[in-house]
């Protein structure tokens, strides 16, 4: 049995191709697995998922319930007007699970100071400059504003325009200084660090713009504001960020003409200004610019999201094919004896997709992937 | 295609991993609860919660007030509850011809204690401060969601503010208002202020407009927390002579009651967008209300 896109040989009870990815059945939609988490459509709006691709079906479980434990004690600390604590967990939620799973799947590999340095402290770091700048730029600002009174053309290019263009800008060279280096260069790798990447910044950016509301204590009286600026700043924005430092890189392995690769950049950039300047514009609607700009900051990140798992799914199929048709093999591939970290299958050797559950072998547990790698050069060593 | 059994496998997203389900929760939780108790006991717990003891002085930074810039706003609308309490005794006498006649001794522009009842929302109110300063305050209108005030300088231009001490339990309405004339302003130390053209408030006689900002911030003592008693303070209304204004503050514990009000009162504020013209005349509405001075003002 040959498969119909790229002409593979497969397995005759196979349900998907495990060279390009290509599902077999007829009543399995390719677009209803995605790559990297086949129990999932590719367009689902799932936030675990789609920012650590090296997760498989258990381990999503126990980083959702972590999401949750971090949203639920946002949500409760905002509601009873404790707003440092809210900030505080809101800040750190997405940061620390990301780095949990950093360590727990060994995604820095062999350089875990390389990837703390640059996209922790460095990030973190670059945050707090842009909040501090943003910061500079505002205190001019309001001063004599009454409510409901737009802000000025200056204030609106360079707090709603300058401030997210030089954070796009931080995020793809950040990013783009992991993924260059050796072993990184992979497009899953480009979700893994700009994920970190882009929450590390968002992180530091709400820290130094909200310094005052822990050092003072400050809190509005209404729990609702409090909650919903907290849930904003620790999971909206955080996500757009990851989101925006994720696309460029993504769409530019996807695309090979210049035009196209330039996609992604316009991608990020829409994101991060729409963010940016609709938060400065509703700034002065006080409790209705408030929810306002909450419900548009969790659409800008879902439609993020759902950027980033389509750009990842295509990658991963077209660079398989592309492989196929080369007479390579792809990037990653299964090693002899190695399973499926979704569905427990053995894998096809050299093959880039489960024969049954289709997720790319890219996206599976690495330190699976690498125990196999050095069992089979140890198996080799004590063969020769 | 069966599942492999010569390497015999974890199951499948349990092979090897350095965490365990569990210790990734209880990792969260104990990033959670640990950075939350510092936080706590670094910035919320009460650094001097003696009333005769003075309060640390707040950093210039303290004008910025969390949500000085623009894309959190975490500034808030300050919980206003507007009351106009009689503060001065007026005697009734009778004249020869049978006629009453009221007489009221002139109002002291003083601090009027605080009042938690009651209500009629007069025209604006002015108070002087300070020398030189006169804030000028007004009802919240129909539709809005928080009172205006306006700040007004006799002569100058350009006001300079110092940085008041922070609040402390007990404290004065002076301190009060200084201290919320900091937040207002945002200003750190000596911070000018741009002349801004009130389009929404009648000018007193005399006085030109200095700024114009929505009444929009909370007064938080030096322990942190909102204060139910005392943080209230008066304003004399110089149109009425007779009548206060006073703006009180809901403690944590009437905010915890009053959580799902809110919730509501901000998601109707959204969808009473429109109708929410923002203004704010110098002409209140004259009416009557009863109730509790620290229950919330629902927006919208």
């Amino acid at each position: 049995m040959n498969c119909p896109r790229c002409n593979s040989e497969v397995p005759v009870a196979a349900r998907f191709c495990h060279r390009c990815g290509e599902s077999l059945d007829p009543t399995r939609s390719r677009h209803q697995h995605y790559a990297a988490n086949p129990n999932e459509p590719v367009r689902a709006l799932a936030l675990v998922s789609t920012l650590m691709p090296h997760l498989s079906g258990h381990r999503n479980h126990s980083y959702r319930t972590a999401l949750a434990i971090a949203f639920v004690a946002t949500f409760v600390a905002g509601a009873f007007g404790a707003v440092p604590v809210a900030l505080f967990c809101a800040a750190i939620a997405l940061p620390t699970v990301l780095f949990l799973y950093q360590y727990d799947h060994e995604v820095w590999e062999d350089q875990p100071w390389t990837v703390i340095g640059i996209g922790v402290v460095v990030a973190a770091g670059a945050g707090v400059g842009v909040g501090a700048l943003g910061n500079s730029l505002n205190d001019s600002r309001n001063l004599v504003s009454g409510l409901e009174q737009l802000p000025g053309a200056s204030t609106i290019l360079e707090v709603g325009i300058l401030i997210p263009v030089i954070v796009l800008a931080i995020l793809w060279l950040l990013t783009s200084a992991l993924t260059s280096r050796a072993g990184y260069s992979h497009a899953v790798e480009t979700i893994n660090f700009g994920a970190l990447v882009g929450t590390a910044v968002a992180l530091g950016e709400s820290m130094a713009v909200q310094h005052n509301a822990f050092s003072l204590a400050i809190h509005s009286g209404d729990p609702s504001r409090d909650a919903l600026v907290a849930m904003t700043l620790g999971f909206a924005k955080p996500t757009i960020y990851a989101c925006a430092a994720i696309l460029p890189g993504l769409q530019w392995r996807r695309f090979h003409s210049p035009a196209r690769r330039l996609v992604g950049v316009l991608e990020g950039l829409v994101l991060v200004l729409a963010y940016g300047l609709l938060a400065l514009l509703l700034s002065p609607y006080e409790s209705r610019g408030i929810v306002l700009t909450a419900l548009i900051a969790f659409v800008l990140a879902a439609a993020g999201l759902l950027r980033v798992r389509v750009a990842l799914h295509d990658a991963l199929l077209s660079e398989a094919l592309a492989a196929v048709h080369a007479s390579e093999s792809p990037a990653k591939v299964a090693h002899p004896g190695s399973t499926c970290s979704h569905c427990g299958v053995a894998l096809e050797p050299d093959a880039a997709f489960c024969l049954v559950c289709g997720s790319a072998v890219a996206t599976m547990a690495k330190q699976l992937l690498r125990r196999e790698r050095s069992r089979r050069s140890t198996a080799q060593e004590v063969g020769s | 295609m069966t599942p492999s059994g010569s390497s015999s496998p974890a199951a499948p997203g349990q092979q090897h991993f350095k965490l365990s389900p569990l210790s990734i929760a209880l990792a969260i939780t104990a990033v959670v609860v640990a950075g939350s108790l510092i936080i706590y006991f670094a910035f919320v717990q009460p650094a001097n919660t003696s009333p005769n003891v003075p309060s640390p002085k707040l950093p210039a930074s303290a004008a910025g007030i969390a949500g000085a810039t623009a894309p959190t706003h975490l500034t808030s609308i300050l919980r206003t509850e507007i009351v106009e309490k009689s503060t001065t005794k007026c005697t009734t006498t009778k004249s020869k011809n049978g006629k009453k006649k009221t007489t009221c001794p002139p109002s002291t522009p003083s601090v009027i204690e605080p009042t938690g009842s009651v209500v009629t929302v007069g025209s604006g109110v002015a108070v002087r401060l300070q020398q030189g300063w006169t804030v000028h305050a007004s009802a919240p209108q129909s539709g809005t969601t928080a009172a205006y005030v306006d700040i007004w300088g006799t002569s100058s231009t350009t006001v300079l503010v110092e940085a008041p001490g922070t609040l402390k339990p007990g404290g004065t309405a002076d301190e009060l208002l200084s201290y919320f004339l900091q937040a207002f302003l945002q200003g750190s130390t000596n911070q000018s202020v741009t002349p801004d053209a009130d389009t929404t408030i009648n000018d007193a006689p005399g006085f030109q407009d200095i700024a114009q900002d929505q009444f929009s911030y909370t007064l938080v003592s030096s322990t942190g927390s909102q204060q139910s008693e005392g943080l209230a303070f008066g304003l004399v209304n110089t149109s009425t002579s007779n009548s206060a204004i006073v703006y009180e503050f809901a403690p944590i514990s009437d905010v915890t009651k009053t959580l799902v009000a809110q919730w509501v009162g901000t998601l109707l504020s959204v969808l009473s967008y429109s109708a929410g013209s923002g203004s704010s005349g110098s002409s209140g509405s004259g009416s009557s209300s009863s109730g509790s001075g620290s229950s919330p003002v629902l927006p919208g």
